[in-house]
């Protein structure tokens, strides 16, 4: 095996993936995949080096499944209203600028 | 057979979603995109800004909520619930500071080129801000939307309609109010 084998651990970019591979992934033991191509673009190597946790398909919890611990240390988040949710997340940072 | 799109998750997306009861409109709009997160249409990536982010929304919204300051428990117990979310649904994490670096890996450059983001950017109406029509993105969302570029994100998914005026050939928005 070359040393190119053993470059940093990391994940190519997502396009260079089927969904066949990524699912085989996602399903492995392996946390990175040690493959090391030379013509990366820069992004691309700067994403491999970032990487602290590789994306993959879900594999335990789902988008409406999961509950948390938040409500049963705060049970009283339970009865706070949409309108209230709205007002104090709002839609994003400018919307803290206009609060102000 | 291609794998799906990256998406980056904007920090409100996983507010709606992780604080409090999730059955009513905006709450369920994210339920609705990250069912899309679960079952493959896409795959989730956040950075370590992310994380630090929300650590600001759960410190502003539990204490109004609560009328009290949040201990720093109840504040861990927030940030385990968005960890294990982030495990659970597969969605993967950067670190930030790594991707402000430029090509060299030697100098932040992340500011620099921001400006390269925001330039083109374009104000948009939003009849919704009665008091504040007009929104626009600013310095922090072409910080987020330039770590999302460099983690080669197809997609960036937000609540935030001042990335409606977002002019990139290199990534697209998801206005999740608005697609879900």
């Amino acid at each position: 095996m070359s040393e190119l084998d053993y470059a940093e651990p990391s994940l190519l970019r997502a396009s260079e993936f089927s969904r066949e591979e990524v699912e085989a992934e996602a399903s492995s033991s392996v946390n990175y995949v040690f493959i090391m191509r030379s013509n990366l673009s820069a992004n691309t190597l700067r994403y491999r080096s970032a990487m602290i946790r590789k994306p993959s398909i879900a594999k335990v919890g789902t988008a409406e499944g999961f509950r948390g611990n938040l409500t049963k240390v705060l049970p009283e988040l339970k009865g706070v209203s949409e309108k209230d949710l709205e007002k104090l997340i709002g839609e994003g940072r400018s919307d803290d600028l206009d609060n102000e | 057979m291609t794998a799906a799109p990256l998406v980056y998750i904007d920090t409100h997306v996983l507010a709606y979603r992780l604080l409090t009861s999730y059955n009513a409109g905006l709450q369920s709009k994210s339920v609705k995109f990250f069912k899309d997160i679960e079952t493959g249409k896409y795959r989730g990536i956040v950075s370590t800004l992310t994380r630090l982010e929300y650590r600001g929304v759960v410190k502003k919204v539990l204490s109004n909520y609560c009328n009290r300051a949040i201990s720093a428990y109840e504040e861990q117990v927030a940030l385990d619930d968005f960890d294990e979310f982030l495990e659970n649904m597969g969605i993967g994490l950067v670190d930030a500071d790594l991707l402000s670096r430029d090509s060299s890996g030697m100098i932040s450059d992340i500011i620099q080129k921001s400006e390269d983001i925001l330039i083109p950017a374009s104000p948009i109406y939003n009849p919704r801000a009665m008091k504040c029509p007009w929104t626009a993105m600013g310095g922090a969302d072409a910080l987020i939307t330039n770590l999302a570029i460099r983690c080669d994100a197809d997609y960036l998914a937000t609540f935030d309609r001042g990335f409606k005026g977002l002019n990139s050939p290199y990534i697209s928005t998801i206005i999740v109010p608005e697609v879900y």
